[in-house]
């Protein structure tokens, strides 16, 4: 178990993630549980949210108040479009940050550098162990909203299901390689957190209100919460160049983050 | 082939000096104490050797290798023993040591568990639940368990108590008498006095020395307290060639001497009087040498 970097990250990590998992699939039970509900009340929340304004419905993730009542729509603006890419970010974050700011602050990067395994490594297999466990929680929500769909119907289609959890994955990575980054080049863990966190908190919002300034909206594109949530994978399947465009962001943080841990001088 | 070289080494955090212009040469099957008091720059030599930081200007090699371009075929040849002792806290003595072996393809862990044994270390046990002289066991274990060629120590006997102390000597010997080179910083002159056969002196990041240890111990000035059970003459010892200062106390009953090189005379001086005990103040590095420090200077000028 313990023979690399990679798997001692899983290792490391093997309660945490049994954890989010859990935690995971409870808000898409919760979610599926209520479907029923929304579904037969439909006439009351319609006029419900007819009274909510715009930008908070944008920033719950729910772009068309009609689309909320099929319960592809429904899902989608209850997972999708906010609490599951945002809590996969979380995670991410969390693992970037660690990754090698976390060991330098912890104080053990120093015994991990004198073994003989190159610093790009390192980098490398402690991304690639990020998005192993992102693909866990993934695995676990797609299996809920599998076993969800066959008990109250859901609707979506498999390759909806996929697109929309391959999707979450990928924005996950995406500030998860960012906060790789940020950790590698400055090796400041509580720096790095806090920096990708107020990334990712701004572009949220720029997906959600962006769109309601006419002279704004153009610029929602700039969010990569918009490349992911807009397309509405759950009902039309992969949106490729978008997702191109998510992992082509990643490849270029990791890229910087082996830059940038290669050139420098690890703290005591 | 010199195991460790430095040219011109030399490494600067923004303005303030970690170690200027070094130039170092550690024979193979050497045992090289570096030698300073806190904060002199024997860390930060010893992280340049191990490419943790880079050097401002001048450069290091290790068994032949550049520190800087050929850093992963030094780790794999060297054992390297940090000054800090963070480990994984949640691991086990164990599982620290399987991670570090597969990161090595080390796959036989047996000299490693004859190490911990040897020192007496439970490698079942948690690291956090270690105490710091435990963790400094687990730290020399991995250190040697791959049989370095080279090893590189900060100061390996700081958690030890005594007679740990003398085990990890009888092995850094063992490990010479293998053939391996050992580079080891210390604070503490009788440490590596006692295993050491050359020892550089390092001050505010600059050489000041660099001698075998036999000459050290003729130079080097140490503090001693000498107890009597009645009031003895100050006279006999001060006229000693090897006391640089001396004063009494408690009423004539105790001597406190600044002795340079060999206690001997100082010793057979005391004997014709009733000696209840003798304290030898190791003190800190800074202390201990600033009388050879100055004796440098005037010997120069």
């Amino acid at each position: 178990m313990l023979d690399s970097v990679y798997k001692k990250l899983l290792f490391d990590k093997r309660r945490s993630v049994v954890g989010w998992s859990v935690g995971i699939a409870a808000l898409a039970l919760f979610s599926i549980a209520f479907w029923p509900t929304i579904r037969d009340q439909q006439a009351d929340l319609q006029s419900l949210l007819d009274a909510f304004p715009e930008g908070l419905l944008g920033v719950l993730g729910i772009s068309e108040v009609e689309s909320l009542f099929t319960p592809t729509g429904y899902i989608n603006s209850r997972l999708f479009s906010n609490f599951v890419p945002i809590l996969y970010i979380v995670y991410a974050i969390g693992l970037g940050a660690g990754a090698t700011a976390g060991e330098e602050a912890d104080g053990t990067l120093d015994l991990l550098l004198a073994q003989p395994v190159p610093r790009d490594r390192i980098v490398l297999e402690k991304l690639a162990a990020m998005a192993t466990l992102l693909g866990v929680l993934a695995v676990v929500l797609s299996l809920v909203l599998y076993a969800g769909d066959i008990v109250v119907e859901l609707d979506f289609s498999l390759e909806g299901l996929l697109a929309a959890n391959v999707g979450a994955v990928l924005i996950a990575l995406l500030f998860g390689s960012f906060a790789l980054w940020i950790g590698a080049w400055t090796g400041n863990r509580g720096l790095t957190v806090g920096v990708a966190a107020a990334v990712t908190v701004t572009m949220f919002f720029a997906n959600g209100l962006l769109p309601l300034v006419e002279t704004l909206e153009p610029f929602q594109v700039i969010s990569p919460f918009e490349w992911f949530v807009e397309p509405f994978p759950l009902a039309n399947g992969f949106p490729w160049g978008r997702y191109a465009l998510l992992t082509g962001f990643s490849v270029l943080f990791a890229g910087l983050a082996v830059w940038s841990f290669r050139r420098r001088d690890v703290a005591t | 082939m010199a195991a460790i070289r430095t040219e011109g080494l030399t490494k600067f955090y923004g303005k303030t000096a970690g170690i200027v212009d070094l130039d170092l040469e550690v024979a193979p099957g050497e045992i090289f104490g570096f030698l300073g008091p806190n904060g002199a720059g024997k860390s930060t030599t010893i992280r340049l050797l191990m490419d943790f930081i880079r050097p401002t200007t001048g450069r290091a090699e290790v068994l032949g290798k550049d520190t800087r371009t050929q850093s992963v075929e030094i780790h794999r040849r060297v054992g390297f023993l940090p000054g800090e002792l963070s480990m994984y806290p949640g691991l086990t003595g164990h599982e620290l040591i399987r991670y570090f072996a597969a990161l090595r393809d080390l796959p036989d862990l047996s000299h490693a568990k004859a190490l911990a044994a040897r020192l007496g270390l439970d490698l079942s046990l948690t690291i956090k639940s270690y105490s710091s002289g435990n963790r400094q066991k687990l730290a020399i274990v991995q250190c040697l368990m791959h049989r370095p060629e080279v090893l590189i120590m900060d100061e390996p006997t700081n958690a030890l108590d005594p007679l740990m102390q003398l085990e990890f000597h009888a092995m850094m010997k063992e490990a010479r008498n293998e053939g391996a080179t050992l580079f080891l910083s210390s604070h503490i002159l009788p440490e590596v006095e006692r295993i050491a056969d050359r020892v550089a002196i390092v001050r505010d990041g600059t050489l000041v020395a660099l001698e075998t240890v036999e000459a050290l111990r003729a130079k080097a000035v140490r503090r001693i307290e000498l107890m009597f059970d009645d009031p003895v003459p100050a006279e006999p010892f001060a006229r000693l060639a090897a006391v640089k200062e001396i004063s009494a106390g408690n009423g004539g009953r105790s001597l406190t001497l600044a002795v340079e090189g060999s206690l001997d005379e100082v010793v057979k001086t005391a004997a014709a009087y009733t000696v209840i005990n003798v304290v030898s103040d190791q003190g800190d590095l800074e202390d201990v040498f600033l009388a050879y420090y100055a004796a440098e200077g005037s010997d120069a000028g």
